[in-house]
């Protein structure tokens, strides 16, 4: 009996002090590199005919040393015809990389925590992309939308976002749409990225901007 | 598949060996203790790639395990054996933080993330099975298979902040869970008195897995382990105390 207790208090002994040795740990991993996100392409193909196919870009390159150089917006022109309903596909480029890495399909594996705003001007319907302008001077609209809007009639379009994220609950990512344009008239195309990691609900308010940039629009 | 066919040689192998059968084998009960080394996907340190992410790797370390066990005999060579075991297998070490740091930085995409973890594998387990035993003088030779509950009283906990926004912490939860586990092993006893003896035994122990509760998981990216499946094999040492008349 001696020796069934002594056996037990080794055990014992033994365990507690092998318990004891549990550690708490915490590391800060950071990001190898990232993709630049140089070069914006919108693409549309008319619903009713398929020859009428208008793109237009955005493009702001970066220098040898990685600091971008001025915003080009002379293809930042998107012409669409009244009363018409396109798809539209938005492509994003990398050109600072050798081939051209396509960045749309980097964003498309990482949609679940990734949205796509699309905002025409002017408006009289709430912002979908809030602005504070004057409140906040520097928050002014990407080249080459100006800041403010000029006073005028509102830009006839419709965009809704047709494809979605694997959540469990699906929110729309914005690479495809469809844009649906009414009376002729003209201005701009605002367009956010926003990296909501974790924290995408579907709404702008979460997460960081990834990208900002602007268009000219004709509705004729 | 695996699992069936260790079953079977090991039942093959129990029924071979009792036509060596010498003297009637005598209850017993014991303690041991030993050195348990995680196998399998337990032990993996994998953490997959985008969206292929490894949802199983333990992350488990070699750790102990001690507990007490025992045999009746209503055959002279076939009893039922039962046993209650515990168990710990460490938790995520520094190297084990840093790499699933990296890998919710990639998942999710952001310029960094602050990984904190806690706690360890430790659990007990519970079995009950046939055992076959064959006594040759001093020696006793037992081989077993057993089934029953593995019970986790804890496993590692972990959060993950993505950059510097609190509202994104996920975490992976300490689990309580139970689930079903079965064990085969062989063991030597070596009696030094008419009732008092040594036990070494080897065990392999086997469960599905028992599950992980995750918190904040807004949005379906990066590893995420709902189900820990859980394999090891014990080596131990002990003693053993015989019970009535051999």
């Amino acid at each position: 009996m001696m020796n069934l207790k002594k056996s037990i208090s080794m055990m014992m002994a033994g365990a507690l002090i092998i318990f004891s040795c549990n550690k708490d740990e915490q590391v800060v991993a950071p990001t190898i590199s990232n993709e630049a996100l140089t070069t914006v392409q919108l693409q549309l193909v008319n619903v009713a005919d398929g020859t009428d196919k208008p793109t237009a870009q955005w493009e702001q390159l970066l220098d040898n040393n990685g600091n971008p150089l001025p915003v080009d917006v002379s293809e930042a022109n998107l012409n669409l015809k009244a009363n018409a309903t396109y798809t539209a596909k938005l492509v994003l480029l990398d050109k600072t990389q050798s081939p051209v890495f396509n960045v749309s399909d980097e964003i498309k594996e990482r949609a679940n925590y990734h949205l796509f705003f699309y905002q025409p001007l002017p408006t009289d319907q709430p912002l979908v992309i809030p602005n504070n302008y004057p409140t906040d001077q520097n928050d002014i609209y990407p080249e080459p939308i100006p800041t403010p809007i000029p006073a005028g009639s509102n830009l006839n379009l419709s965009i809704v976002i047709t494809d979605h994220d694997n959540n469990s609950q699906q929110y729309p990512l914005g690479l495809e749409t469809k844009f649906t344009t009414a009376a002729a008239s003209s201005g701009w195309l605002r367009i956010v990225l926003r990296h909501q990691p974790n924290v995408k609900n579907g709404t702008y308010a979460p997460g960081s901007t990834d990208l900002d940039v602007g268009f000219n629009v004709k509705i004729q | 598949m695996k699992t069936k066919s260790i079953f079977f040689s090991a039942t093959f192998f129990l029924i071979a060996m009792t036509s060596y059968a010498q003297n009637k084998a005598s209850n017993y009960i014991g303690f041991s203790a030993g050195v348990s080394t995680p196998l399998g996907d337990f032990s993996k340190t994998g953490t997959g790639s985008l969206n292929n992410w490894n949802n199983n790797s333990g992350f488990a370390k070699t750790g102990f395990a001690f507990g007490v066990e025992g045999a009746y005999y209503f055959l002279p060579k076939l009893g039922l054996a039962g046993t209650l075991y515990y168990s710990n297998h460490g938790g995520f070490s520094k190297a084990d933080a840093s790499k699933l740091g990296d890998s919710y930085t990639d998942a999710f995409g952001v310029d960094e993330s602050t990984v904190k973890t806690s706690g360890s594998y430790s659990s007990i387990n519970a079995m009950l099975g046939p055992q076959l035993s064959f006594p040759i003088n001093k020696l006793t030779i037992d081989v077993r298979a057993l089934g029953g509950i593995i019970q986790s009283l804890s496993t590692p906990e972990m959060t993950v902040q993505l950059e510097d926004n609190t509202s994104t912490l996920l975490k992976q939860k300490s689990s309580t869970a139970s689930a079903f586990g079965w064990q085969v092993g062989a063991g030597l006893r070596y009696a030094m008195t008419s009732k008092l003896g040594l036990m070494f035994r080897a065990d392999y122990f086997n469960s599905d897995g028992i599950k992980i509760k995750n918190e904040n998981r807004s949005n379906n990216a990066g590893r995420m382990v709902t189900k820990q499946p859980m394999s090891w094999i014990n080596a131990s040492v002990g003693l053993v105390f015989s019970l009535g008349e051999k």
